[in-house]
């Protein structure tokens, strides 16, 4: 490690700080000074292997340092470097070389040579000896030079150092200035095409520095579509002619806010006349912009008010010149001085001639603060116009008088309402003066009340009719309330009140009043109410007149009337007058009811009652009409048919009278008429029922005789069948009997056992067949009475199953449910078991051997079900009636034996319990017969 | 020995009748109804034929009328023996055909003669 020592000595601080790093990089130990003085002193301390020196510097400079060292006996093998600046000269060179440096190296020098230079130095320091130099006469004068040199440069770092500074604040001062007024200015080199944008530039457009590099085309995406073409334009103009511009445009930014911008620019060119530089601002003048806008409207609505407002107004400044005007105003003056107002001319040239002076002398009254208003007519005016004219002084804050402001305002239609009301008013006073002299002569009293209806004044009339004069009233401290009859004074104080609060101005009342007397009187009032001009009620006027005499006539003749038209109206009879050619004079409602058509129509159109006669009964009715109007008869009853106006014919009863005038002439035929269509119809209905009856009576008779026919018929009939019945099973037994009598011999004793056995059957069967017929017959004569006792159906069913398997040869499988909730039941014994055992014998006999008959009991409401059911040979659809009647038997039963009366006996003793049968079969697959009996 | 065709629907009747006639020297052919005694008319070759009015099927009327109008047996004698006893009924059968009308119930030898003499 050569651990050697290097001074390296300069008075610029980056320099020294280099060289140190690029030997202390090298491996040598550095020690640094800025200037030969304080080198001297280091290289008195310490040992220094290598000086690295400047030249120019203050105080001691390389030169002399280099000398000193040369010169030293202790520094003078000690190797220099002069490192010096580029701008030194080759005679610099040759100096330094004369005092002794080694080597010469020229600034900025790569790193290598430096260090190539060192370590040559270093190595062969100990061989080499330098010798003293001569001090070069030039050293001093150098020396001096030199010193002179660096003071100059100082000075001139300071002065640049000062001026780095004043642009630094200048450049900030810009900034500020450029946020303070939202200006940002840019610039594009027209050489290279680099662009600068300001920072407010980028805030102006609202983007951050780092986010987008400045170009023209960055500019152009802020501005808003509808200003592009001509921001495009405009630019484009600019770079051909390269002339100066600026434009107003809108931009928006990032966040979407839309804002106003003004943009300026100017090429800057060299003495060749190119273009250097596009140098541009971009100011932001939204806020400008929107003051503007608001100014403007605001001063559009000013003006609106102004040119609208009814009143007329012109502004005059201090020398009369007008201002301002509005259109009523201008109306005004030409009305008044046929002239059109005009801004900035004088306002007195526009009045007439002769008012001038006048006008003149106002304004200098106003203008010295006076306030002035006159009215004025403008009688040159068609039709006659007024108008109201305020003259006032217009001031400043400090109250210095600016000018005059006049207000005019048209009131040519107050005027004419003025004068109508001036003469309502005379015509009132007269109206009034009138209505006095009337009150004063009608027959009516006449009161005023005020609107508490106390008394304000009292005619003498009023006084006769209640017998209190005004006074008296008065001071009795009566209202009008206190004169009405009680029964009387709820509605009337009802009507009063209205009449007071002026919710009605007038009103007419006819009620009860007490007099002075004490007596009840009928009074008629006609009120009215007096209002003020707010509509407050002050004065209520009545006239009172005494109808009690008129009252009670009225209403005798009201009752009189009213019970008339009661009786009239109620009546079921209509009311008819005609006169003598037999026309409607008056018709009743009910009348109308009758015959439909109503009073007015049949006056209106003259009917006549001859028109209303059913054609065929006009002819006596004619006879009948003409008696009475001749007085040949004064009352006549008839009962014919009219018509009616929907063109029925009804019966009518008509009771005629007449009344004659004085001279005995028939005047009017009075009828009260009654609708007898019904009676009439009863009358025939009655009749019709009559016929119908007699003639129902005779068919019954008829069918009770066929009937009786028939059972004549059905009983020899029946005696045939039954004799037909009984033929074959005694041809039986009497083949058989003559079989045993006259064959004997040839008979075997079995088969004579088996012909005897025969014949008790058959005997039997006949017995069988009897008592059948004679059931058959005793229910038919109905001779067989029902009696219900109590039994146990369950029980009562089970016997009979069990008597009917003893009596069933072969052995049957008969199934029994029983589901009724009560086993107990009233019922007839003889007819139930007669209707079960029917019913399980049939069934048993008409199926197979194999095959299950089943009997279910159930109960319904009220009643019991029995249903037997079988799997034998079925019945025909077509004879389920057939079977249940006498001898009828089923077409399929062949050699089945059977009396064909079962089903009919089981039948009538079902209908004898009131019960019911019905069947449900299909050919050989089975039977099933249900039987509902109701039981008590 | 004479064969006879019994048409009864009746069979404890019938059965007495047959018996009868057998013992009487008759060879008897019991059938239920006028069909079945038209089946087996060819089979059977009866000289004579009793039969029954009130039956399934067919009634005697009808069989009578049948046979009467069938070419090998139109003459052969016929017994109505019936239940039916009206006059009516009498001079119907013997309308239709029948030879004899004998009413039920009836004395074996009535039957016996009247048979004996139509097959003489």
């Amino acid at each position: 490690m050569n651990q050697h020592t290097i001074l390296v000595v300069d008075d610029t601080a980056s320099i020294l700080k280099l060289t140190r790093n690029i030997f202390e990089i090298a491996g040598y130990e550095v020690i640094t000074a800025v200037d030969g003085d304080l080198a001297l002193d280091i290289l008195d301390k310490e040992k220094i292997d290598l000086v690295v020196t400047d030249i120019l510097m203050p105080n001691t400079d390389g030169y002399l340092l280099c000398y000193t060292i040369r010169i030293t006996e202790r520094l003078k093998d000690i190797p220099v470097i002069i490192y010096s600046a580029t701008y030194t000269s080759s005679s610099d060179e040759e100096m330094a070389m004369e005092i002794g440096a080694d080597k010469f190296i020229r600034k900025p020098a790569p790193m290598d040579d430096l260090i190539a230079a060192a370590r040559y130095l270093l190595s062969d320091a100990r061989s080499y000896s330098h010798k003293v130099p001569e001090k070069p006469k030039s050293l001093e004068a150098t020396r001096l030079y030199n010193e002179g040199l660096v003071n100059k440069l100082e000075r001139r770092n300071l002065e640049l150092e000062e001026a780095k500074v004043s642009l630094e604040t200048s450049e900030l001062r810009l900034r500020e200035a450029q946020t303070i007024a939202h200006i940002g200015s840019w610039e594009i080199d027209m050489v290279t095409q680099a662009q600068h944008w300001s920072d407010e530039l980028f805030n102006i457009y609202g983007i951050g520095k780092e986010e987008a590099l400045p170009s023209i085309e960055l500019f152009l995406s802020f501005i808003h579509p509808e200003d592009l073409d001509f921001a495009r334009q405009n630019i484009g103009a600019a770079f051909e002619t390269l002339t100066d511009s600026s434009f107003d445009f809108r931009f928006i930014r990032p966040d979407g806010a839309l804002r106003y911008g003004f943009s300026k620019y100017r090429f800057d060119f060299d003495n060749d006349h190119k273009p250097m530089r596009l140098n541009g601002i971009v100011q932001d003048v939204t806020e400008k912009k929107m003051a503007e806008e608001a100014l403007l409207k605001s001063e559009a609505n000013l003006r609106t008010i102004f040119e609208n407002s009814d009143t007329g107004f012109v502004l005059l400044n201090a020398r009369l010149e007008v201002l301002s005007f509005n259109e009523l105003a201008s109306e005004w003056i030409l009305d008044e001085g046929h002239m059109h107002l005009k801004e900035g001319e004088d306002f007195l040239s526009f009045n007439p001639p002769h008012r001038k002076e006048l006008v003149s002398k106002m304004m200098r009254e106003v203008l010295s603060g006076g306030y002035i208003e006159y009215e004025v007519n403008v009688p040159e005016s068609n039709p006659l116009k007024s108008y109201y004219v305020r003259l006032r002084s217009i001031k400043n804050k400090d109250g210095k008088v600016l000018g005059v402001c006049i207000n005019v305002s048209n009131v040519t239609e107050r005027k004419k309402t003025e004068v109508a009301r001036r003469t309502a008013e005379q015509e009132l006073k007269d109206a009034h003066e009138k209505l006095l002299f009337h009150i004063e002569n009608t027959p009516l009293g006449f009161i005023e009340w005020d609107n508490g209806l106390n008394v304000k004044s009292w005619s003498r009339r009023a006084e006769e009719i209640f017998g209190w004069s005004e006074g008296e009233f008065k001071s009795s401290k009566k209202d009008g309330y206190s004169q009405v009859y009680e029964e009387d004074l709820p509605w009337v104080s009802k009507v009063a009140e209205q009449l007071v609060t002026g919710e009605v101005s007038r009103n007419r009342i006819l009620h009860r009043n007490y007099t002075r007397d004490g007596r009840i009187i009928w009074c008629e009032w006609f009120n009215s109410a007096m209002k003020d001009k707010d509509g407050k009620v002050i004065t209520v006027m009545s006239l009172v007149q005494d109808v009690t005499e008129r009252k009670l006539a009225d209403e005798a003749l009201t009752r009189a009337h009213e019970r008339l038209l009661f009786h009239i109206e109620n009546t079921t009879l209509g009311f008819i007058e005609w006169d003598n050619h037999h026309r409607v004079k008056s018709w009743s409602k009910t009348a109308e009811a009758i015959f439909g058509w109503n009073e007015k129509e049949l006056i209106d159109s003259h009917k006549t009652a001859l028109s209303m006669v059913y054609d065929e009964d006009l002819p006596w009715i004619s006879e009948m009409a003409s008696r009475l109007v001749s007085g040949e008869s004064e009352s006549s009853r008839l009962e014919h048919r009219n018509y009616t106006e929907d063109g029925r014919v009804i019966w009518c009863e008509w009771f005629n009278s007449v009344l004659k005038d004085k001279d005995g002439k028939v005047n009017t035929i009075m009828s009260l008429v009654q609708n007898i269509t019904e009676q009439k119809m009863m009358e025939v209905v009655q009749r019709e029922k009559l016929e119908k009856l007699v003639e129902e009576r005779t068919r019954e008779l008829n069918e009770a005789l066929t009937k009786e026919k028939e059972l004549v018929e059905l009983k020899s009939k029946f005696v045939s069948i039954a004799s037909h019945e009984f033929r074959t099973p005694l041809s039986t037994i009497s083949f058989a009997a003559e079989s045993i009598r006259n064959y004997y011999h040839q008979l075997s004793a079995e088969e004579i056992q088996r012909k005897l056995i025969k014949i008790e059957d058959q005997t039997s069967h006949m017995t069988n067949l009897l008592d059948d017929i004679l059931t058959i017959g005793k229910a038919e004569a109905g001779k067989i009475k029902v009696k219900r006792i109590s039994l146990d159906l369950k029980e009562f069913i089970e016997s009979l199953i069990e008597e009917v398997r003893s009596i069933v040869k072969e052995q049957r499988i008969i199934q029994f449910t029983f589901s009724c909730a009560n086993s107990k039941v009233n019922a007839d014994d003889k007819l139930l078991r007669n209707v079960i055992t029917n019913l399980l014998t049939n069934a048993l006999k008409f199926s197979a051997a194999d095959t299950p008959v089943v009997i279910v009991v159930s109960d319904l409401i009220g009643s019991i079900l029995i249903e037997v059911t079988d799997q034998g040979i079925g019945i025909d659809e077509n004879e389920f009636t057939a079977v249940f009647e006498s001898f009828q038997r089923g077409s399929n039963v062949s050699n089945i034996q059977g009396t064909g009366l079962g089903l009919a006996i089981l039948k009538k003793a079902v209908e004898l319990m009131d019960g019911s049968i019905e069947v449900k079969s299909s050919l050989n697959k089975g039977s099933s017969f249900s039987v509902e009996i109701p039981i008590l | 020995m004479k064969r006879i065709l019994l048409v009864e629907d009746t069979p404890h009747l019938s059965e007495e009748i047959a018996d009868i006639l057998r013992m009487e020297g008759y060879q008897v052919t019991v059938v239920n109804n006028g069909l079945e005694a038209l089946a087996l008319l060819s089979e059977a070759k009866p000289d004579l034929i009793i039969t029954d009015l009130l039956m399934p099927k067919m009634d005697g009327y009808e069989f009578v009328r049948e046979i009467r109008s069938m070419t090998p047996f139109g003459s052969i004698p016929i017994v109505i023996l019936s239940a039916r006893t009206s006059a009516a009924d009498k001079t119907h059968g013997m309308e239709v055909g029948a030879n004899a009308f004998i009413q039920k119930p009836c004395k074996a030898h009535e039957l016996v003669t009247s048979i004996k003499s139509l097959l003489r």
